[in-house]
């Protein structure tokens, strides 16, 4: 994982929690850096432990922490200079639900050892459609569900979630509820 | 070899910031994501109504003076509205048409916000938005750096304001202790001067600095007992020997006011090589010269500075010389340690002194000295001894304004 996930995470625990947690998440995880440098590459290792170290300080499952961590990249990656390139891909959850894979191909032009996963979208009807999900990494679905709401608020677009597991990819289920 | 061509439609897809004009200016066509960010574009008819070239600065929007511009890179700048163009010009020969083929000259990412661009507006081979993602990957390895960078001065800042506040509580622990031992130094000072048949007179300065000065003065029938001396280093430890000079001095007189200054050097020397060495363990010693002063004679041993006798009869100094060695040094200074006895007359005045009388040092570092010391004494050895005291001390003050050694004076002389 590229150090800008780990400084999202560092970000995260620190804002919500303060830095004192983060202290014991990282002595937990049994990590010793102080900085992470966001455009250096850390061996995903690191981000699970931190995962299941934040997990157990917190009393909440690696589930959640992934769907919160999830939620607060949207908010992460436009406050650390990404906004334009987010804007950039989309005005609407779907349009940029369906830009994701080329936003990625761009970013992996400065990030040459990324691994980015792969999103495609299928339109059910017009309130619904389907986003299958395709990743090396193991078990961050908790993710793109907290992705999605993330991006669900940044569009003001309220959303429900479904997510089920096929033979060979994650399945997500959107359903765009009627505006609040 | 068959080749091909690009439809209208897919020159649109192909390059969506395109323009295309004829020999006089007039707009053929153009992609539909440059009409979108300049509306006034669909409407003109002419290139120059919306367009002029921003480099090559010496080059008009003409078609001939772009024909004679073969590889060049052209930016165009938009002046209906706030954006550029960079690309090439094409010349298509046949067609009488002049094609300018680029994208949005844009350097930050913001800026695709503000022309309300979004990343499918550029062709899938378009490297501009390439760029922005790797200047924002700069910029973020920047920002890195200055937090570190920061992070690092916060860190360092710390570390200095905590051995400043190190050093400064060991400078007041050392203050402390050299105060204390100030104390102790001033505080064993005899507090009145008197002897039978002998005028006496005694001035000390301490310096916190060096230090070490040591002085007595013990009345016994018939005259008294002057000790004078230095303890090497300075600080609490020197202070205790001090202590023990001045209190071994003290009862052996008591015991025998007569005793032999030899005998009592060499028995105040056991008494410090076993304090010294074996009980504080340090490696202190002291120099000191202990006389037995009577109305006619003085009779003394121990190594200190030598002192002076100025006659008061012919105004004559003599320096007599202190032989001996260090005490506290060795368990048995017997061997080195003689006696010495020196016969008084009438109005002869003594003169005893630490190293901070003689070598005090003028502005051009030359030492006060031994002579002039004798001399100042010569001059006034007539005058009440307080006065003699005042007068050599004035001149060992204009001589040398620096105060950085303790300082001690002793005069006697034979009353009539």
């Amino acid at each position: 994982m590229y150090g800008l996930v780990n400084k999202a995470v560092v970000d995260l625990v620190t804002s919500k929690f303060g830095a004192e947690t983060w202290t014991k998440i990282k002595q937990k995880a049994d990590v010793d850096i102080d900085v992470f440098v966001s455009m250096d590459g850390y061996p995903d290792d690191i981000t699970y432990r931190l995962v299941g170290a934040a997990s157990e300080v917190l009393k909440i499952t690696p589930e959640q922490v992934l769907e919160a961590f999830g939620e607060y990249w949207v908010l992460y990656t436009a406050q650390e200079g990404y906004g334009p390139l987010l804007n950039a891909s989309g005005t609407n959850l779907r349009e940029f639900l369906m830009n994701l894979d080329a936003l990625h191909a761009r970013v992996a032009m400065t990030m040459s050892n990324l691994k980015p996963p792969r999103f495609k979208v299928v339109d059910v009807d017009p309130k619904t459609m389907l986003l299958e999900y395709r990743s090396t990494r193991e078990g961050l679905a908790p993710m793109v569900v907290g992705l999605l709401k993330g991006l669900g608020i940044r569009f003001s677009t309220p959303i429900e979630i479904s997510h089920t597991k096929r033979a060979d990819h994650e399945e997500f289920k959107i359903r765009v509820l009627p505006a609040a | 070899m068959a080749s091909v061509g690009l439809t209208p439609q897919l020159l649109g897809q192909a390059f969506p910031f395109h323009i295309a004009f004829k020999a006089n200016g007039e707009l053929v066509q153009c992609g539909q994501v440059i009409k979108r960010m300049c509306p006034e574009l669909g409407r003109a008819k002419l290139v120059t109504e919306v367009f002029r070239i921003d480099r090559p600065s010496d080059v008009e929007l003409d078609f001939e003076a772009i024909r004679a511009q073969p590889r060049t890179v052209f930016i165009l700048e938009c002046t209906a509205r706030p954006f550029k163009l960079k690309g090439a010009m094409m010349h298509l020969a046949e067609a009488g048409v002049m094609l300018f083929l680029g994208s949005p000259w844009i350097s930050e990412l913001t800026e695709l916000t503000d022309l309300g661009l979004h990343l499918n507006d550029f062709a899938v081979h378009d490297q501009v938005v390439d760029c922005l993602f790797l200047i924002q990957s700069q910029q973020a390895a920047l920002s890195d750096v200055r937090k570190l960078a920061s992070q690092q001065s916060v860190k360092l800042a710390q570390q200095q304001a905590t051995l400043l506040e190190v050093e400064k509580l060991a400078r007041e622990r050392l203050e402390k202790e050299l105060e204390l031992a100030r104390q102790i130094q001033v505080g064993i000072l005899p507090r009145q001067l008197a002897a039978e048949g002998l005028e006496l007179t005694a001035y000390m300065q301490t310096a916190t600095e060096v230090g070490g000065d040591y002085y007595d003065v013990l009345p016994v029938e018939g005259g008294c007992w002057i000790g004078i001396g230095d303890v090497s280093g300075h600080g609490v430890t020197s202070g205790l020997i001090m202590l023990m000079v001045q209190s071994v001095i003290a009862a052996l007189v008591a015991k025998d006011p007569m005793a032999s200054p030899r005998d009592a050097v060499t028995v105040l020397n056991r008494v410090l090589y076993e304090n010294i060495r074996h009980r504080l363990i340090k490696d202190d010693f002291v120099t000191l010269s202990l006389l037995r002063v009577s109305e006619r004679r003085i009779v003394f041993a121990g190594a200190h500075e030598e002192f002076l006798v100025c006659r008061g009869r012919t105004g004559q100094t003599e320096s007599v010389a202190t032989p001996g060695t260090w005490l506290g040094v060795m368990a048995d200074v017997g061997g080195f340690t003689t006696e010495t006895t020196v016969d008084l007359e009438e109005d002869d005045v003594v003169v005893l002194y630490t190293d901070g009388i003689t070598e005090a040092r003028n502005a051009q570092g030359k030492q006060y000295g031994l002579e002039r010391l004798g001399e100042a004494v010569r001059r006034s050895r007539h005058a009440p001894i307080e006065e003699i005291r005042d007068n050599v001390m004035q001149d060992v003050a204009s001589w040398s304004a620096m105060r950085d050694d303790d300082a001690t004076l002793i005069l006697l002389r034979r009353s009539n």
